[in-house]
């Protein structure tokens, strides 16, 4: 059955142009936008070693996962994912045809589609201008990770930068199951993402990561922190000069964040199945 | 006979801004199946309540629900078997009318009853097939909402206020399909309408709720003629009120006397034999509405 429900689903998403524009699509566009423009400005900042760093430039790049303006586009695709059977009073239409826990796994399902999606369309943008700046200044294009493969270290950066998105959509589903309303949704989403990047610019990532007591507190409080941590793990970054992120700190981390997306989901399902739908 | 939806002893309440609403009041009711039936019920009566529970929308606070001998919300085949329209049906503004009902049909994967095409040509929408259901008018929506219900070749099927917002031509329209439903591919069909005329031509059998409990239930034949009234012009008008005391009521020259048809002889005899002159007797039909009426008000006579 589930696999019907998500044919039902895809079907009516992909008619749906505008929350793939705007929810999935624009970031990409604008991030590849903003990397021609980079790469067009005739001033450069010398470099020691001239050659283009694929693998910095894709960590930097998915790092718009933990863009408070990034993040309004995909809390607005969520909350239309999640909370549009409200809005449209269409759930008197689709409850009954298969079991709830289906639809909102589905929802799930192609919201996270729709990151990857989204994200590997900023990934490969930028490897477009990596490789356009390469060939263009006649300097190498190098994939180098401190420790290990790079395409592991790629693929840690991403899986974190999608988890983190995946996370905000399922809070804000959360939030629109509840409210019944897309608007109240991505309203509130909004506030409070901002509100965690400001407190996430007022915390010291290097006092979080040297392991004081308030660290694993903090990281499993702040899903934004946490996931700041784990791409600086992933590509091991420096958080300061000489400090990198440990692994027992990288592992709270992605536990925060495993846990966080894990209780969001059973959350919004368990809601979702005693909610009543008198009035949708 | 089987039936196809039975409750017994209902009970929902709505609890909101403070206020406490009992939508269903122990409610027990059978239907049948095969035909039409209504249920009648004036807003807030339970009606949509009693079908949101049916599909599994909305759950009951205690009693018990069987639909197809089966429990809404638990068995996910049931859904296959009942088709409905619950109120105004709203639907994606973004689809058109053929893509609202391909998506849907996605949901029921290959066995489906009749092409997209043909089912929105059943209902009357062959023309709007392709136009956003953005455009549509409410008799529109109805129709694209009867196409809905019908997707599966349904057992079952309900339908909230099926005619409202729809011309005359649509009415008249819907009410053959209904009757097609109903006689030539052997579908149960239950209805709620506010429209009386309707539900008298179209309903074997009707239901009237009246602040969530059973008010009346039975062959509509059966009602109407429980609440026929015998009319008499006599003279003089108060001796024939003072015999039948609570039992009638005036009608300029004439009475209107609530007793069974088995007691009219004895009536007019009584009548006759105190003196009184009748000049006409007849028995006179009530509307549906009027028996709805008598019920819903509380009236004993009609």
């Amino acid at each position: 059955m589930f696999s019907r429900v998500l044919a039902a689903e895809l079907y009516k998403v992909l008619r749906r142009r505008p929350l793939l524009f705007w929810g999935f699509l624009f970031v990409p566009i604008f991030s590849f936008a903003a990397d021609l423009l980079w790469l067009s400005q005739p001033i450069r900042v010398p470099s020691i070693t001239p050659h283009v760093d694929l693998l910095f430039r894709l960590s930097h790049a998915l790092e718009i996962s933990s863009s408070p303006l990034a993040q309004v586009f995909f809390i607005a695709a969520a909350a239309v994912i999640f909370g549009g059977e409200y809005d449209s009073e269409t759930w008197r239409l689709l409850a009954p045809r298969a079991p709830r826990a289906d639809w909102i796994l589905a929802k799930v399902f192609l919201y996270a589609a729709g990151l990857f999606c989204s994200l590997a369309l900023v990934a490969l943008g930028t490897t477009f201008c990596a490789i356009l700046q390469a060939a263009s200044q006649l300097i190498p294009l190098t994939s180098e990770a401190h420790d290990g493969s790079s395409i592991v270290a790629f693929a840690a950066v991403f899986g974190v930068s999608w988890l983190e998105l995946l996370l905000l959509g399922l809070v804000t589903g959360l939030v629109a199951v509840t409210s019944r309303s897309v608007l109240v949704a991505a309203i509130s989403m909004i506030l409070l993402t901002f509100c965690q990047s400001t407190l996430i610019s007022l915390i010291r990532l290097a006092s979080v990561v040297d392991g004081d007591g308030t660290s694993a507190a903090l990281l499993a409080l702040l899903p934004g922190l946490a996931a700041d941590v784990e791409r600086f793990f992933a590509t091991h970054a420096e958080v300061s000069p000489g400090l990198y992120v440990t692994p027992r700190v990288a592992g709270i981390g992605l536990m925060s964040l495993s846990a966080w997306v894990t209780l969001t989901l059973l959350l919004t399902l368990v809601w979702f199945r005693r909610q009543e739908l008198s009035r949708e | 006979m089987a039936n196809v939806i039975e409750t017994q002893e209902l009970h929902k309440r709505f609890t909101g801004g403070g206020k406490t609403v009992i939508a269903l009041n122990h409610l027990s009711i059978r239907i049948p199946q095969g035909g039409v039936y209504g249920i009648l019920g004036q807003n807030g009566a339970g009606k949509s309540t009693l079908f949101r529970i049916i599909l599994g929308l909305v759950r009951p606070d205690t009693g018990s629900v069987r639909v197809l001998e089966r429990r809404p919300g638990h068995d996910t085949s049931l859904c296959w078997e009942v088709g409905a329209m619950i109120e105004t049906p709203h639907f994606f503004n973004f689809m058109t009318a053929e893509q609202t009902v391909q998506m849907l049909a996605r949901l029921r994967g290959t066995r489906l009853a009749a092409s997209p095409k043909a089912l929105l040509r059943r209902v009357g929408l062959a023309e709007a097939a392709d136009r956003k259901v953005h455009g549509f008018s409410v008799g529109m929506k109805q129709r694209l909402g009867i196409a809905v219900a019908l997707l599966s070749r349904p057992r079952l099927v309900i339908l909230d206020e099926p005619t409202s917002g729809m011309d005359p031509i649509g009415i008249q329209e819907i009410r053959r399909l209904i009757r097609e439903l109903s006689v030539q591919d052997g579908v149960t069909v239950v209805l709620a309408s506010h429209q009386l005329e309707e539900v008298a031509k179209l309903c074997d059998r009707v239901a009237i709720l009246h602040q969530g409990t059973l008010r009346a239930e039975g062959l509509v034949a059966t009602l109407l003629e429980q609440h026929e009234r015998l009319r008499l012009v006599v003279e003089p008008v108060e001796q024939a009120l003072a015999l039948l005391n609570e039992r009638a009521e005036r009608d300029g020259d004439s009475v209107l006397a609530d007793i069974a048809r088995e007691d009219a002889p004895q009536l007019i005899s009584s009548l006759v034999n105190a003196g009184a002159r009748i000049f006409e007797a007849r028995w006179i039909k009530p509307s549906l509405e009027d028996v709805f009426v008598s019920h819903v008000a509380g009236r004993a006579g009609v």
